[in-house]
């Protein structure tokens, strides 16, 4: 009886302390496209600091959600910005255009719901205040048309 | 790697039942589920449903292999994710009173999750190390059905994938079910 007792105790604090190792590892925002999730999870922080990733070069991929919805794409076209989902978990962030609106859209209008987008732009911080608590989040500046791919 | 695994984990579940004795019962239960944080954190839980097959070994240790298949979604869309878990699992059973029994339970399996989104055309799967652990109160009859309600937690440790994510963190998956199952009897101690 107590050894099966100590048994379960052991596997329980195994249990537990697995679960707690969870810190990420430094990762290269601009060597491999990066799935939106990991981008969002990874490209956060506190607003009392600079964070490593803010103001740097970041390799983005994923789906463009609305995309066949024309008024939609009127909204993006007129906000000059457009959004970049995660279709496995729903996640997504807001990319801004600001350089080639005109070329960037161009392209953007050929792209099709399952379409899988590959952009190369800045990742620039943004404040959101959750409660009392201060945070940065992140958000995409896209400047050139050249930065934007579809299904590589 | 997932195959070295699975023929780990098939041995164990068909060589255990050589060590048992004559008690043995079924499990069938139901419960809610709930997934928490990280890469599942927009989800919803639906369901955790499943069975399992429990032999005396000594005493009031019982062990035995279960399959359980837990479903989550996302409200208002097509993302689903099904996970399928076989698993071993040993339980000891406390005689609290003798219409009630407390019955901790800790498993190891391998977790399979089936992540979707038919509107995409997106399916993939992902795996990984599921050990849980379970309490269940038990009410006793005289009867060879008997009902208890359940508790489970399963951790599920996904296996490198680095096209499924870079990040350590979302290869945690944390699952809880709260519900109702039966239990069905057969053999004697």
């Amino acid at each position: 009886m107590n050894r099966i007792s100590y048994t379960l105790t052991l596997f329980a604090i195994v249990l537990i302390l697995s679960g707690c190792t969870k810190e990420d590892a430094p990762i290269v925002l601009n060597e491999d496209y990066l799935q939106v999730a990991d981008a969002l999870q990874y490209c956060q922080g506190s607003c009392t600091e600079t964070l490593l990733w803010e103001g740097n070069e970041i390799l983005l991929k994923g789906h463009i959600p609305n995309i066949e919805d024309d008024s939609v794409m009127q909204d993006y076209y007129a906000g000059s910005r457009f959004y970049l989902s995660d279709i496995r978990n729903g996640m997504f962030l807001e990319v801004r255009v600001e350089g080639e609106k005109d070329a960037v859209f161009e392209i953007l209008y050929t792209v099709s719901k399952q379409d899988m987008v590959f952009i190369r732009g800045t990742a620039e911080s943004l404040i959101v205040n959750e409660g009392n608590e201060c945070l940065k989040g992140l958000i995409i500046e896209l400047v050139l048309s050249e930065d934007i791919k579809i299904n590589l | 790697m997932i195959k070295k695994n699975i023929c780990l984990l098939l041995f164990v579940l068909f060589t255990m039942p050589a060590f048992a004795q004559q008690e043995k019962y079924i499990n069938v239960d139901i419960g809610l589920l709930q997934v928490h944080q990280d890469f599942f954190k927009l989800y919803d839980g639906v369901f955790d449903l499943g069975a399992n097959y429990n032999r005396l070994l000594f005493s009031s240790f019982y062990a035995g292999v279960d399959f359980h298949l837990g479903y989550i979604h996302r409200k208002n869309t097509t993302g689903r994710t099904s996970i399928y878990k076989p698993g071993i699992i040993f339980n000891y059973h406390i005689l609290v009173t003798q219409k009630f029994a407390v019955i901790p339970q800790a498993r190891l399996g391998y977790a399979f999750l089936s992540l979707s989104n038919n509107e995409f055309n997106y399916r993939e799967m992902q795996s990984g190390w599921n050990p849980g652990a379970e309490i269940r109160l038990l009410w006793k009859r005289d009867r060879p059905i008997e009902f208890y309600g359940f508790g489970r937690f399963d951790y599920i440790y996904l296996t490198k994938d680095e096209a499924f994510t870079k990040l350590n963190s979302y290869r945690h998956v944390y699952l809880t079910s709260f519900g109702l199952g039966i239990q069905i009897k057969s053999g004697k101690k």
